[in-house]
């Protein structure tokens, strides 16, 4: 008799289930699991591309070798400032823009589709692009400050540390709030209109409309769009690379620039595994303090 | 049953998915691996990794030469153009997953990174049975060997000159600087002329270049071979080559301090420092002779270049930087003869004629204009960097430059640092000599 005429109805549910999840589980295991498994074993042992002789078990020296590194206070700090500048100021401009765009104009529909143009323009050329304008000696940006009358001699924004990295989460807001903005946008096309009418009777101005009652009802795409958004920002990469590479003199170096020189440049993959791992270790923290703060929202709003 | 039919179907598909993805390194894919398949027509497919300008007539070149081979010999080449910096970093993402291509361009740079690493192929034999090797210089011979082992197929070499707009000069009644003393002497060039007299590398592997240049002018070395075939950075155990560290670094801090240069250039890499020379921004700066490409493109500033060598300190010697570009072919390779015999035909008279004839490794190729003679006039002072692991080495030499031009720190300070962070990088990489 065979096997499965055994099993109960649940138990054969449950092996169908299991047999239909299994593509997902083996794509899960081979393509996250294994390589996130890779990076945290790599932690703790000895990896050079180089350096044949750097072998074993490294215990916790591979995060000595990082928070000894003389940048890496720096990089921390830079990683914050990047990452909460560039998200509240992606959060104020795209809501601006939203409750602008929101309201009935002629040309509505070309400005909503004007403004998710930095949107769409590819980070390389985004980043290249703003490299170039903001050049000291032929960009536009200090030509106009110069014509204007705002300023006598150029500012170099890029290479120059003290405006470095307030340019670079200049540049990025203006290429992320776009997607607050039709985000917002999108929501507050679901408030019903009443809501706004009936304070609106009951006195409420402008402001007090917008605050007590379209605010609180963009909580949860507010809480998704930012949680996503500082994840997104505290491990962002290539803008950053493109338009700086970290510089000048690692004034913008953030963790993922750093994971990249220790991994790329000094070839010490165990440093840059521990690096990793740390910033891995923080973003599994801030999930669950969204879980937490999502159920709590659900809970409340239902 | 059906959806056990269902079920076994999509783990059908997933399998086979995962084997198409991993079987990339086997399949005559454009993004690299090398493979052993043959071509349509019975030849082997080389992979080739490039590093040309687009549109320059090296690419032309190439582009007709390598269609040349093919037919010649039957073969097939996938070409992939990159810049150096995307294909260093591809080499070495590849590598680690065992999926290369068969032959790379290079540069000098990379010699001790790569053969470290083992993915270099042992030319000697096959380099030693090749006809054309007579054509090489010693210096050429020399530039691809490590550890009495020949790893590279030379393509290109140049060395670095002072290129001056003459005119420019001639406007501002300035004489070309011949020491580090006539150049910092130029004080009100830039008041006269509204630009600067010249500019530096301060980011990316130029300014490394640079600064060893610079260096060598008073004979030192970033890193000495010592007894046992390791490395080592001695400017801190020697009172003498420390005093001549310092020096260059107070030349670099003098260079901005007297507005010799825009002190914007702390984030210049060579993007930017050749597109001031080619566009006349500047009025002079060492670079190479890839700038007779910019002729053409910008015909009203190029054509006032004078070719000068490089400014040296009056207590110092003449030196060049000479780049030596080498052809690598992966150990991992499928198809070494064939990726071989392209890497020959890339160094052929008829091909270095086609595409490199201001810069040919060949004694046999060159022309009369001023981009070859000149430059290989200045090649008896050429120096390269010593045959280690240079990520760490130059990323050190530019956080110095940083450190003197943008942290003000102490030349003599930076000198020191920069000795002790070299020989951090050495020991890292299991170089450094104890």
């Amino acid at each position: 008799m065979k096997t499965s005429s055994k099993l109960t109805r649940d138990q054969r549910k449950l092996k169908t289930a299991f047999i239909m999840l299994l593509p997902a589980l083996v794509f899960l295991a081979l393509l996250i699991a294994f390589p996130l498994g890779k990076v945290v074993h790599d932690a703790f042992t000895h990896v050079h591309l180089i350096n044949k002789s750097m072998t074993g078990f490294a215990g916790i020296e591979n995060f000595k070798t990082i928070t000894e590194d003389e940048h890496f206070v720096q990089a921390v700090k830079n990683t914050i400032l990047w990452t909460i500048f560039s998200v509240a100021g992606e959060y104020l401009m795209g809501m601006i823009t939203a409750v602008l765009l929101n309201q009935k104009f002629k040309g509505r529909a070309i400005f909503r589709t004007c403004i998710f143009i930095p949107w769409l323009v590819p980070i390389i050329v985004a980043g290249m692009t703003w490299d170039w304008m903001l050049n000291p000696e032929f960009g536009i940006v200090n030509y106009m400050l110069k014509n204007m009358g705002l300023i006598s001699n150029s500012i170099n924004f890029l290479g120059d540390s003290k405006y470095a990295l307030a340019t670079v989460i200049f540049v990025n807001i203006w290429r992320s709030f776009p997607y607050y903005t039709i985000s917002f946008l999108s929501a507050m096309q679901s408030i019903p209109g009443d809501l706004a009418e009936a304070a609106s009777i009951d006195g409420a101005g402008m402001f007090r409309r917008f605050f007590s009652v379209t605010l609180p009802q963009l909580r949860s795409v507010s809480l998704v769009i930012l949680f996503i958004h500082v994840i997104w920002t505290a491990v962002n990469f290539d803008f950053i690379w493109v338009m700086t590479e970290g510089g000048p003199n690692y004034a913008t170096e953030t963790l993922p620039v750093m994971i990249y020189r220790y991994s790329m440049r000094k070839f010490d993959v165990g440093a840059a595994s521990a690096l990793s791992t740390m910033m891995f270790t923080v973003m599994v923290v801030l999930f669950i303090f969204y879980y937490r703060k999502r159920s709590q929202l659900s809970e409340d709003m239902a | 049953m059906k959806r056990k039919l269902i079920a076994a179907l999509l783990c059908g598909t997933m399998v086979l998915s995962m084997a198409a993805c991993s079987g990339g390194g086997d399949s005559g894919s454009s993004d690299g691996g090398g493979d052993g398949e043959a071509s349509s027509d019975g030849g082997k497919t080389v992979e080739l990794w490039t590093c040309w300008t687009e549109g320059a007539d090296t690419e032309k070149a190439g582009t007709e030469q390598i269609a040349k081979w093919e037919e010649e010999t039957g073969n097939k080449v996938n070409q992939t153009n990159f810049t150096y910096d995307m294909l260093h970093e591809k080499i070495l993402t590849a590598a680690a997953g065992g999926n290369v291509p068969d032959l790379i361009w290079g540069l000098p740079e990379y010699v001790g990174e790569f053969y470290n690493m083992g993915i270099l192929e042992d030319l000697t034999d096959r380099f030693n049975g090749w006809d054309d090797k007579s054509a090489l210089s010693d210096a050429v011979v020399n530039a691809m060997t490590i550890d009495d082992k020949i790893v590279g197929i030379p393509y290109e070499m140049t060395v670095r000159a002072y290129l001056v707009h003459e005119d420019q000069f001639k406007d501002a009644n300035v004489e070309t600087p011949a020491t580090w003393e006539d150049l910092l002497k130029l004080t009100d060039y830039k008041e006269k002329n509204g630009q600067y007299p010249t500019e530096l590398a301060c980011t990316g592997v130029r300014s490394a270049q640079e600064l060893l240049v610079y260096l060598a002018q008073y004979d030192l070395e970033i890193a000495s071979a010592q007894d046992g075939g390791k490395y080592k950075c001695t400017w801190n155990d020697n009172k003498e080559e420390l005093e001549n560290a310092t020096k260059v670094f107070q030349f670099y801090k003098d260079l901005v301090d007297k507005g010799i240069i825009d002190e914007n250039c702390k984030n210049w890499g060579w993007e930017e420092t050749d597109e001031n020379f080619a566009t006349g921004i500047v009025g002079s700066y060492v670079t190479g002779n890839w700038l007779a490409e910019r002729e053409e493109g910008n015909a009203d500033t190029m054509g006032d270049v004078l070719v000068a060598p490089i400014p040296y300190p009056s207590d110092g010697q003449a030196a060049t930087y000479m780049e030596c570009k080498p052809l690598f072919i992966l150990s991992d390779s499928k198809n070494k003869e064939e990726a071989f015999d392209l890497a020959c035909a890339f160094c052929s008279k008829e091909w270095q004629e086609a595409g490199f004839a201001d810069r040919s490794p060949r004694s046999d190729v060159s022309t009369e204009s001023k981009w070859s003679k000149d430059f290989q006039a200045l090649s008896d002072t050429g120096i390269t960097f010593p045959p280690v692991t240079l990520g760490g080495v130059t990323q050190a030499m530019q956080d110095a430059m940083a450190k003197v031009l943008q942290e003000g720190e102490s030349p003599e300070e930076t000198a020191k640092w920069l000795c002790d962070a070299v020989n951090k990088s050495l020991e890292d990489s299991g170089e450094l000599s104890e």
